[in-house]
């Protein structure tokens, strides 16, 4: 038997390795963490039109994401309330209803159960329609335009599970104008658990050099970032770089000032951003202050707990759905601000799927480490071991102006803490009630030594 | 993609030459001579894209936003990148090689629309074996515009790939298609 409370070393920085491959770990992470957290579906700007649907997986069930009359955005499980089968095969489009391939019983976009086929004949009339609707998905909310979604009801509201996270967020996501998503996302196939990404994501720089010593060389002579190629040396205290943050819910990010410019393709191109960010930096500053227009013009690698992460700077908007414990769906999207120009859009598309696209030369390198990181622990004596992630230990502090607990180092594993720190407290945790209650201590985890 | 049922097809020297082309090609790449490919056989007006259609009803006409995702939407310049990055000797995705075998098959050439350009259909069968374990296959059709240089030699002008694998179980798409 699993002792789900001992997996997790805060203090010490300090992780199992079971987490990585044991079954009753994975199912208990898809009752306590997928079916209770938030995850994100879609961007309010891929469905604007009543009908607009999309389709996805929340953990691993199938589920509908779909525009009401009203505006409102409701999501359902894209299963047949009769036998099972899917409602809906297509990843997207605009509809009127969902109607299942096996025996046609039709719903309408607000899910409930409009149309039998031979209902009169084969039931006498006597199946309760209203009671075989879709099962519908308890929470649907977005955040700056972000759509997410929650299976279980007592859950805190979208912006309460955000936290001091959704403070940091909204230096890019509420950007002047607003972010959009540009659709479809492109959907491939990693052999590495969920978790894996999601840690490399949260805030990894220190694989950047090196993991990216090539791409780097090749792709971002004009970026900050190049100052890393190789590991060999920084060109200023990590401190001067960057910071790294955590927040109560596990979200958390790396910041590095300055580097969100200069790592596209050309010199037009970079100057085009460049001026483009020099234009709004002042509307984000009056708006946000000027701590939060420095993050606008940095690059960020980020993870919204559990499964959803993202870079400012390569625009990259990612989805890690689990298959298992040594499998994943990895969903990506290009992100963008909705006032930029055209043609500014589209190099970003171009670059982000040159990097962390499916053909993308950044994403490819990290594929190797998040498969050999999950597979080595199908070993047994190697899964008996610990795995480290201590860097920047002790220096740890609270801001009067950041939220959450924060780090001045930017090359730091502060990040990975809070994400595995909250991930064991959301396996052991019965109720919400009980990680409410938890809200008012949680950063002594980080904080006392 | 468009089918240009009715032109004219071109002579069976040509079509040897574009044959003999599209090996050339498949070898320089399997055998990790990028730079010799991108420098002999690719227009420096290239116009190289591969991308993924999301799947929609076929009826549906009336969905939000766009249908495509482009894998590669590159130039000259930036299959220059992706040929550097081989170079680098820092690329640890291919240290230890990848092995990379294609079968290139399906061959047709018609006339282009404007003299000394030929519009190429064909098809390929791609295995990509890495490390110890990792075999990967891919199948796609290519639809390309080659066109004859001051030299005479043919070069790639275009390459279109509507790649047909929506979830991609082979991990990435990081070689040359």
């Amino acid at each position: 038997m699993v002792d789900f409370s001992t997996l997790i070393n805060t203090k010490d920085g300090i992780q199992s390795r079971r987490i990585f491959h044991d079954q009753a770990i994975y199912d208990l992470e898809m009752e306590r963490i997928f079916a209770r957290c938030w995850l994100f579906l879609t961007h309010e700007s891929l469905i604007p039109n009543t009908g607009d649907f999309i389709t996805t997986k929340m953990g691993q069930d199938n589920v509908i994401v779909v525009r009401q009359q009203n505006g409102k955005v409701r999501a359902f499980v894209n299963s047949c309330s009769h036998r099972g089968a899917r409602v809906c095969a297509a990843e997207a489009g605009n509809t009127r209803s969902f109607v299942c391939s096996y025996h046609g019983w039709a719903y309408g976009i607000d899910g409930s159960l409009q149309g039998v086929p031979l209902e009169k004949e084969v039931y006498n009339n006597q199946l309760d329609k209203s009671s075989h609707g879709l099962v519908e998905v308890a929470l649907v909310d977005s955040f700056c335009g972000f759509i997410y979604g929650c299976f279980d009801p007592q859950a805190p509201s979208l912006r309460e599970y955000l936290g001091e996270a959704a403070w940091y967020l909204e230096a890019w996501m509420d950007a002047p104008g607003g972010t959009e998503l540009i659709g479809p996302p492109s959907r491939s196939m990693l052999y590495c658990n969920w978790k894996t990404p999601g840690e490399n994501f949260i805030g990894d720089m220190y694989h950047v050099g090196w993991t990216h010593a090539s791409s780097t060389q090749v792709l971002f002579s004009q970026s900050p970032l190049m100052a890393l190629q190789g590991n060999a040396s920084l060109p200023a205290p990590a401190e001067v770089m960057g910071m790294h943050f955590t927040s109560r819910g596990g979200h958390g990010a790396a910041i590095t000032y300055g580097g969100r410019g200069g790592i596209y393709a050309t010199a037009r191109e970079n100057e085009m951003l460049l001026a483009w960010l020099a234009a709004q930096t002042p509307k984000v500053a009056e708006r946000l202050g000027e701590v939060r227009a420095k993050f606008y013009n940095s690059a960020w690698d980020g993870t919204i707990f559990p499964n959803n992460s993202f870079l400012v700077g390569p625009n990259t908007f990612k989805v890690w759905l689990p298959r298992g414990p040594g499998a994943i769906e990895a969903l990506t999207w290009t992100w963008v601000e909705k006032d930029m120009p055209k043609e500014l859009k589209r190099i970003i598309a171009r670059n982000m799927n040159q990097t962390f696209g499916t053909a993308g030369m950044l994403e490819s390198e990290d594929a190797d480490n998040m498969e050999s990181m999950t597979q080595s622990n199908d070993g047994l004596v190697t899964r008996r071991g610990t795995l480290n992630a201590q860097m920047g230990l002790g220096r740890e502090r609270e801001d009067v102006v950041m939220p959450g607990v924060v780090s001045d180092a930017m090359i730091n594993e502060l990040s990975h803490r809070g994400f595995y720190r909250y991930y064991q407290e959301m396996l052991v945790a019965e109720s919400w009630d009980e990680l409410r209650a938890n809200s008012s201590k949680w950063k002594k985890a980080h904080l006392e030594r | 993609m468009t089918k240009h049922n009715n032109e004219r097809e071109v002579t069976r020297e040509v079509r040897d030459e574009i044959e003999r082309f599209l090996f050339r090609e498949a070898r320089l790449i399997d055998s990790e001579q990028e730079r010799e490919w991108l420098e002999t056989m690719v227009d420096t007006e290239i116009t190289y894209q591969v991308f993924s259609r999301q799947l929609r009803y076929r009826k549906d006409t009336r969905g939000s936003g766009d249908k495509e995702v482009y894998f590669f939407d590159d130039n000259y310049a930036d299959l220059a990148h992706r040929v550097e990055l081989c170079e680098t000797g820092m690329q640890w995705v291919a240290d230890p090689p990848n092995r990379l075998r294609r079968i290139v098959g399906n061959i047709e050439g018609f006339e282009g629309e404007r003299a000394g350009e030929y519009r190429v259909y064909s098809n390929c069968m791609v295995t990509r074996n890495r490390m110890v374990y990792e075999q990967m296959s891919y199948a796609y059709g290519r639809e390309d515009i080659l066109r004859r240089g001051v030299d005479g030699r043919l070069k790639l002008l275009q390459r279109v790939v509507d790649f047909e694998e929506r979830f991609v179980r082979g991990k990435n798409l990081l070689f040359i298609l």
